[in-house]
């Protein structure tokens, strides 16, 4: 077999994995697609895979989430979408001065041993910290509040932000914001008007996949909110684990709801997203 | 590629004295911050370890310091070491199946050129997807034995439904499929970002020197992508050690206790049944055998590493 | 009182302050979070209400009308059963503001009404419900040391139901009495557990239900752990395990020793794993409670045990058996266990042991109700629970069943309601449920303080013998040592055994 054969076997045999796992990442989502449009019926007998051919496809569930109970609904939605974009911001702010901080300043020699100091927080399991927190929150009265979910959540993303900023801005040329400031910028200037813009696809990288975590978490959540916090997750789940008869097809519209926006924003920002995952890891 | 954490040289800045003030007003909030967050918790989890702590008694009880209590009971509970052995039986499982997926994925996809950029941005998808609703797609819905899409498969090709939810062992089996399906991709991409960083020429060199396909890979391509691998494993054994939201909405640690991790056994005795002190306990000894794996683990890799 | 209402107004600002500030820093579109509440007093009145998602929306349906006409607002919390419970018992021990009127189980006043959580119901709203129509047996689920802490709403009982055509067919009898020396009784159903069990055995694996496939079983029960396992199994042992002369099931009055490890509840449990395994659907040992009644109405079980079996079954979307099933109490048994002498008894009539599994949601009233919401909550909660609501209710397809005496004698509109059972079912569902809340036997719900703890070490041990992780002895022998631990923790032995004679009525 000659080399470019050979090169040819290879290429169908690497299609052929990547389309395997393509499918098997496919099918729960398309099931939860196909499920969100069935009726009871579909669901009781056997198992229904084609809308048309084995099923006739209806809105009902979309209509139920959207029309009959669109309020019962927005209350936790909005509480996902404030709590994921404010502790976002928020960390982004903080962490990525901290980061700028730790590439541009001496801090006696240790700023190495300061960035490891925060990504220790990630080797402390999050049972720990839940069983604190209720005490915590508790005493403070921020109990079933945003405010809390606020505070739990920005602390978590900062270590990953000042650890992933610092590397980027280390990056970038110090050169132009000297000039700056031999122009007479201050460093908050400087941080603000060229360091920022620069690291601009490091910050919606950070940025975007502290939003996730924010959104997608579940254990926090379900430990110090009640009713008025709750965030989708948490919704979810209640609408789950009511007995009596699971609506699979309203579930699973919910669950499309609440799993669309992040997925659509993870992979249009593919780039960066990856470029942020896989970031601090190349590095050592 | 560096195998060590690269020792940056600390950078001069001409503006030291001007700068000192905002030197610390960047830093000093971030560090407080997780300082607070971070420290509070643990010494209030560490006392509480060492108290009879609880959230639902009635009427007037003082807590007493209760010594090592809490952790000779830890080590005598039957259902405290079940949790244990769950939790490492899941990583054991799901890790080595996210790093063969992982390892084959990657190199299909360095392989190609024509919809890699594709492939890869749809390989990112469960990464984004929620835990809760992966358990609640992939497990409630999929795995549901009596007219799930999985067992009505297997039924059409004439093999029995597989007990998904009430055998002990394929509980966990489905939990750990669930963990693959959604955390292969990080290890896809992480590998897939290590290849790429193999020179292709020296490759085709171990090729002219007359080593074959598969030796050429162990001597070049394994070694350069050591690293990385090493570090996705640990993130991903951290992870897997402190697995609880796929659990809580597929089996509730169910059948029996055969699912329960130890992080959802903290749950359930600290939060739910309000047993601060003992679920304390339980969070320690999670925090110390992190702690210890983590440690050993860099160590050994470090230390294998260096003598390649 | 005052302070807490205060301090909670206090956080809102702070929340939405905060929230606000944090929304100005990075400038986004949304609303902040508290905003608008600080101008409440001159709005509505909201009144927030915590509940079931399924029965809250029958409550927030019946409402409405009400609730518009008084210029109020309603705000309704939707839970999951299990969700509902924590929250309101988290609520409870962190001092957090949950909503003002709730929904909760009565299992756990103890634990709700000893934390000062709840008001005590006033006199007024007692008289204006007419409490004296309410059964006894659930006004001890509403009191707590002679005082009334929480409205009636559900008279929550397990039934027994089975499908009465099945057992009225002469050809099926006939086999039956051949392989098992009796009659299949269409009035009674199985009057012993050994008869049920003899059912479950003789319906499992072939097809009477005639869809062509032999996926036919004897009985589905709740059997999930987090779900409804404690009483599904409770249901199941008490005939084996409360003896009529000891006024005691889960601990003994005496010592505060649990129970649960005593050959009563082993026999019940050996049995109950045999069943589940064997004689119901795939699945069975990890059902929830719809499971279960999904089982029954689908036409795959011949028998079963739950609260909603009568009304659920009326329902033409989810059901195939309407007016095919019959009802009684739970069934009995020739042997019980007793515990003072260490003996199994013998009894020539079978003796039962109704089991209040559950004894109810009950409705209350938060002790951090806000001060200008108070006459809209107590309006709230008089009207909901008032008798003609509660008729409405309970005939209606909304999970609450009946609990006062004038209810029992309601034939009429439970028979021609939007429930449709007709005179005979309607006549069946209310015997069953008077002899069973009337039963002198009857088992009362454990009440007696740490209930999530006692049910969590109860579920599993019981779901570690379903799973065949552990023989029923040795998973009752940990759920045993569990309660004494919890007993131990919550006071001691002989303060859990003072509390549990006291909801008992002793």
């Amino acid at each position: 077999m000659g080399l470019a054969a050979q090169k040819r076997v290879r290429t169908i045999i690497s299609y052929c994995i990547l389309g395997f796992w393509s499918f098997i990442l496919l099918f729960p989502m398309y099931w939860v697609v196909i499920t969100s449009f069935k009726n009871a019926i579909d669901m009781s007998i056997k198992a229904t895979y084609m809308p048309f051919i084995d099923f006739q496809p209806g809105l009902h569930a979309w209509r139920y989430l959207f029309v009959d109970r669109l309020t019962w609904f927005l209350d936790p939605f909005m509480n996902s979408v404030l709590v994921a974009f404010i502790s976002s911001t928020v960390a982004l702010v903080i962490g990525s001065s901290a980061g700028y901080a730790l590439a541009r300043f001496d801090y006696g020699g240790r700023n190495n041993s300061i960035v490891l100091g925060f990504m220790s927080q990630r080797m402390f399991p999050g049972a720990l910290f839940i069983l604190a927190f209720l005490v915590m929150f508790r005493e403070l009265g921020l109990l079933d509040t945003r405010l809390a979910l606020i505070i739990v959540y920005s602390s978590g993303a900062i270590p990953f932000i000042v650890w992933v900023m610092r590397d980027f801005f280390e990056g970038l040329p110090v050169e132009i914001e000297e000039s700056a400031m031999i122009d007479g910028a201050n460093r908050l200037g400087v941080l603000f008007r060229i360091a920022m813009p620069l690291a601009a696809p490091g910050l919606v990288a950070v940025f975007v996949l502290s939003l996730i975590g924010a959104w997608n978490e579940y254990l926090v959540a379900l430990t110090l909110t009640f009713r008025e916090a709750i965030t989708i997750p948490l919704f979810m789940t209640m609408q789950v684990s009511q007995t009596g008869y699971t609506e699979w097809w309203n579930m699973s519209a919910i669950s499309l709801v609440s799993v669309i926006p992040v997925v659509a924003a993870g992979m249009a920002l593919e780039k960066y997203i990856t470029g942020g995952l896989t970031f601090g890891a190349l590095k050592g | 590629m560096a195998t060590e954490p690269q020792i940056y040289p600390s950078k001069r800045s001409r503006f030291e004295i001007r700068d000192n003030l905002w030197k610390w007003i960047f830093l000093v909030p971030a560090v407080a911050i997780i300082l607070i967050l971070l420290a509070v918790p643990v010494l209030w989890t560490l006392y509480a370890a060492f108290t009879d702590l609880h959230l639902y008694r009635i009427g007037d009880f003082d807590t007493k310091f209760v010594g090592l209590a809490n952790f000779e009971k830890l080590l005598s509970n039957r259902s405290f070491w079940r949790t244990a052995r769950n939790t490492v039986v899941f990583m054991l499982g799901v890790v080595p199946a996210q790093l063969i997926i992982g390892l084959t994925v990657a190199l299909a996809l360095n392989n190609i050129t024509r919809g890699q950029k594709l492939f890869r941005t749809w390989f990112l998808m469960p990464l984004m997807v929620s835990p809760v609703v992966v358990s609640f797609i992939v497990g409630r819905m999929l795995f549901q034995e009596d007219i799930g899409p999985i067992n009505d498969i297997l039924r059409s090709f004439g093999f029995e439904g597989v007990p998904w939810l009430t055998s002990p062992t394929w509980a966990m089996v489905a939990l750990m499929a669930i963990d693959v399906w959604q955390w292969s991709s990080f290890m896809i991409l992480m590998l897939l970002a290590a290849l790429q960083g193999v020179p292709p020429d020296l490759h085709e060199a171990a090729r002219v020197d007359g080593a074959n396909q598969l030796q050429a890979f162990w001597r070049i391509t394994v070694p350069l992508i050591m690293p990385i691998t090493m570090t996705a494993l640990l993130i991903r054994i951290i992870d897997a050690f402190k697995v609880v939201e796929i659990i809580m909405v597929l089996t509730g640690g169910g059948p029996g206790q055969a699912t329960e991790s130890v992080t959802l056994a903290i749950y359930r005795t600290g939060v739910k049944g309000g047993d601060l002190a003992f679920g304390s306990s339980q969070a320690y000894f999670l925090l110390i055998v992190l702690m210890i794996f983590g440690g050993a683990y860099l160590v050994l890799t470090r230390r294998a590493m260096g003598k390649d | 009182m005052e302070s807490k209402v205060s301090r909670r107004q206090f956080l809102r600002l702070v929340g939405g302050a905060a929230g606000a500030a944090a929304l100005a820093a990075c400038a986004a579109p949304a609303a902040p979070a508290g905003s608008g509440e600080e101008a409440m007093s001159t709005e509505k009145v909201v009144i927030r209400y915590a509940g079931l998602d399924g029965m809250g929306a029958r409550v927030e349906a019946f409402m409405l009308p009400w609730v518009e006409e008084n210029g109020y607002e309603l705000e309704r919390g939707a839970f999951g059963q299990q969700e509902l419970t924590d929250k309101i018992m988290q609520s409870v021990a962190t001092d957090t503001y949950l909503a003002d009127i709730f929904q909760f189980p009565s299992n756990a006043r103890a634990d709700v009404i000893n934390a000062g959580a709840l008001q005590e119901i006033p006199q007024e709203v007692l008289e204006a419900i007419d409490f004296e129509d309410v059964l006894p047996g659930i006004v001890n689920t509403l009191s707590w040391e002679g005082k009334i802490y929480a409205l009636p709403y559900d008279g929550d009982i397990h039934y027994y139901s089975f499908r009465k055509d099945l057992f009225a067919n002469e050809d099926i009898n006939s086999r039956f009495k051949d392989s098992y020396g009796f009659d299949l009784s269409p009035d009674t159903g199985a009057v012993t557990w050994d008869q049920w069990r003899n059912i479950c055995e003789f319906f499992t694996g072939w097809d009477w239900n005639e869809n062509g496939e032999d996926d036919d079983f004897g009985a589905a029960c709740m059997t999930k752990r987090g779900d409804t396992l404690w009483w599904g199994f409770n249901s199941r042992a008490t005939a084996y395990a409360k003896h009529p002369d000891d006024d005691a099931y889960f601990i003994d009055l005496d010592t505060g020793e649990a129970r649960l490890n005593n050959p009563g509840f082993v026999r019940a449990l050996t049995e109950w794993v045999e069943e589940m395994q064997n004689w119901a659907p795939p699945g069975g040992t990890n059902f929830t409670y719809g499971d279960s009644l999904n089982a029954m109405n689908g036409g795959r079980v011949a028998q079963t045990y739950n609260w909603d079996a009568v009304t659920s079954a009326t329902a033409p979307e989810t059901s195939v058996i309407q007016g095919l099933q019959g009802y009684n109490i739970l069934p009995g048994s020739h042997e019980v266990f007793n515990s003072k002498s260490g003996e199994w008894d013998y009894f020539d009539v079978p003796s039962h042991a109704p089991f209040h599994a559950f004894g109810g949601w009950v409705i209350a009233v938060s002790a951090q109700v806000d001060e200008l919401a108070y006459d809209a909550v107590w309006g709230f909660v008089t009207h909901l629970t008032k008798p003609e609501s509660g008729l409405a209710f309970v005939t209606d397809l909304t999970g609450a069943s009946p609990y006062r005496f004038s209810q029992m004698e309601a034939v009429e509109e439970f028979a021609t309601g939007p429930l449709q059972l007709g005179e005979e079912v309607a006549m069946d569902y209310l015997n069953a449920a008077r002899e069973t809340l009337d039963h002198p036997n009857a088992v009362t719900d454990q009440a007696f303080g740490g209930w999530v703890q006692y049910r969590d070490a109860l579920e599993l041990g019981v779901s570690k013998a379903l799973a065949n992780e552990l023989p029923p002895q040795d998973a009752l022998d940990e759920v045993a040592a569990a309660f004494n631990e919890i007993s131990e923790r919550m006071g001691g032995l002989q303060h859990q055994a003072e509390l549990y004679a006291r909801t008992l009525g002793k």
